[in-house]
């Protein structure tokens, strides 16, 4: 036992257990305002809080959460029909996903709840200040009924579509900058039986536009 | 809260040298083996004290605290054979150990739990190999591999497999329950019963037993079967078995709510995630047994 290959190992296991007490296991928090703080007024649209139930939110674990839905107000409006339905704005923001805490996909979630998804394509988009976005965009329908979906992963200033991805990322970020912070924005609205898909897609893009500037202030970069 | 499990999870980590085998030699001998168990013990603590933590507190992955008893088992159970092995050291170990020390590095740095969880077995592999020779690894390899079972999966590629087979059950189950006169309205996981909905807050998680159930189909198999091709066969027959405990499961509740009490069935469908989901499931695995014995007859003297 009392080889060179003994002596190699235990040099290996030694010089490992320095380098992982030196981490420590705590990540680094940054400060970040919370969710509910997400202004109720942009444009023409107002607020209305969705309430998550005990049973979603045990589901979704340790995290901030916001779940609204906006309406257009008419009277802010020029072409009515095009504003009519409204956008629900969900984000979920996880201060540390070092225990295990991941985001869920809605990958999962809609298809769960009777949703297919048609169709889905990765893109980008502009907000108004002129900030680009990674984001993927999905038509999901339930029977009759068809949705616009926008969601992308948001993290230290970086926003990709894809999961795998952003879970990638994750573990960088966590080796790099010792942060596994991060959030899921997912803006939804639905196709009305008299509108185009493009129109809906207009308005969930516009909304999401509007909306994104804010998004650091509860989103660290 | 991860604090408060301090306490168990130090108990635990006693059973972490378990899988390296106890063929110290008299006198000194074993100041080597221990201070490469105490090393170990260094490194993996905090990742041993958050695998007991989940194994406490995630449902799905309670069966976590009998996978190291039952490695100890295999381990024991092979005691004849480990004795008469040869003992050849090897360098060829010590790549391994190199390469588990990167991910368990890697695991740790970049907040991955799977990884460093791994890593340990991959670790205790090297180790083995290193000291022991290969063909105490290959002596081994069973006790090692089913030690995979304790490690919970990725959530990300675990619902990939699960979650397209709850969709299935639910499926099914909305299909059965009108048959028995309970009208349904079916939306991927959630179902509408007419007095009320189910499984709205699971939309987002898939079987998630399925690992529980394929850990005991491992263990059925090794205890009752004697050949490894029908061992998988059992192990394999979890995933059906998991679809069609869960389409009970959901058939069950609606027949409550429907014939009996909503208030007692929602309990009933909890409580039934739990036990009655574990009875249905080993009895379903004792007939598919049965159905493989009476297809194909284990030949007597197989080996």
């Amino acid at each position: 036992m009392r080889s060179p290959r003994f002596w190699l190992v235990i040099v290996l296991l030694a010089s490992t257990a320095f380098i992982l007490q030196s981490r420590g296991d705590a990540d680094r928090i940054p400060i970040s305002q919370p969710l509910s703080q997400m202004p109720e007024h942009f444009g023409g649209w107002t607020a209305q809080d969705v309430p998550l139930t005990d049973d979603t939110l045990a589901v979704l674990g340790k995290g901030d959460f916001l779940n609204r839905i906006y309406t257009s107000q008419p009277a802010a409006t020029t072409s009515s029909t095009t504003r009519l339905a409204p956008v629900s704005l969900f984000i979920g923001y996880f201060a540390s996903q070092r225990t295990g805490q991941t985001m869920h996909s809605p990958q999962n979630c809609l298809p769960g709840a009777g949703w297919t998804f048609d169709s889905q394509r990765y893109t980008g988009l502009q907000d108004i200040n002129g900030k680009r976005y990674k984001v993927g965009e999905y038509v999901i329908s339930n029977g009759d009924i068809k949705q616009f979906v926008i969601y992308w992963y948001q993290a230290h200033g970086r926003s990709i579509p894809n999961e795998y991805r952003a879970k990638l990322y994750m573990v960088a970020d966590a080796i790099r900058m010792n942060r596994t912070d991060g959030a899921l924005v997912r803006v939804i609205t639905q196709v009305l039986p008299s509108e185009s898909l493009d129109s809906a897609r207009e308005r969930a893009t516009q909304f999401t536009q509007l909306m994104a500037p804010n998004l650091p202030r509860f989103i660290p970069d | 809260m991860p604090y408060a499990v301090d306490v168990d999870a130090k108990e635990a980590n006693t059973e972490l040298p378990l899988t390296s085998p106890s063929g110290a030699p008299a006198g000194l001998g074993w100041l080597p083996y221990a201070s490469i168990a105490l090393l170990v013990v260094v490194l993996y603590y905090r990742v041993a004290i958050k695998l007991v933590y989940d194994w406490a507190t995630l449902p799905d992955y309670s069966h976590g605290f009998l996978v190291p008893l039952f490695a100890a088992f295999l381990v024991w159970d092979k005691r004849k054979v480990l004795q008469t092995t040869p003992i050849r050291q090897s360098w060829f170990g010590v790549p391994l150990i190199v390469f588990s020390i990167a991910v368990l590095i890697l695991g740790v740095y970049g907040v991955e739990l799977f990884t460093s969880r791994m890593s340990f077995l991959f670790l205790m592999t090297g180790l083995i190999w290193t000291f022991f020779g290969w063909a105490m690894v290959r002596a081994l390899r069973f006790p090692l591999l089913v030690l995979v079972l304790a490690i919970p999966f990725p959530a990300i590629l675990f619902n990939q497999i699960t979650f397209p087979l709850q969709l299935l059950a639910s499926r099914i189950a909305s299909d059965i329950l009108p048959l028995l006169g309970v009208p349904t309205l079916h939306e991927g996981n959630v179902i509408e019963l007419p007095v009320m909905k189910l499984e709205v807050a699971e939309a987002c998680s898939g079987i998630r037993s399925l690992m529980s159930l394929f850990t005991l189909a491992v263990f059925y198999g090794y205890f009752l079967e004697r050949t490894n091709r029908r061992r998988v066969l059992l192990a394999l027959a979890s995933i059906p078995i998991a679809v069609a405990a869960n389409v009970a499961r959901i058939v069950g509740t609606g027949l409550c709510v429907q014939y009996w009490d909503p208030e007692k069935a929602l309990g009933f469908f909890h409580e039934f995630s739990g036990w009655v989901m574990f009875v249905i499931s080993l009895a379903c695995l004792y007939l598919v047994h049965r159905a493989m014995q009476l297809i194909s007859p284990v030949r007597a003297q197989t080996t």
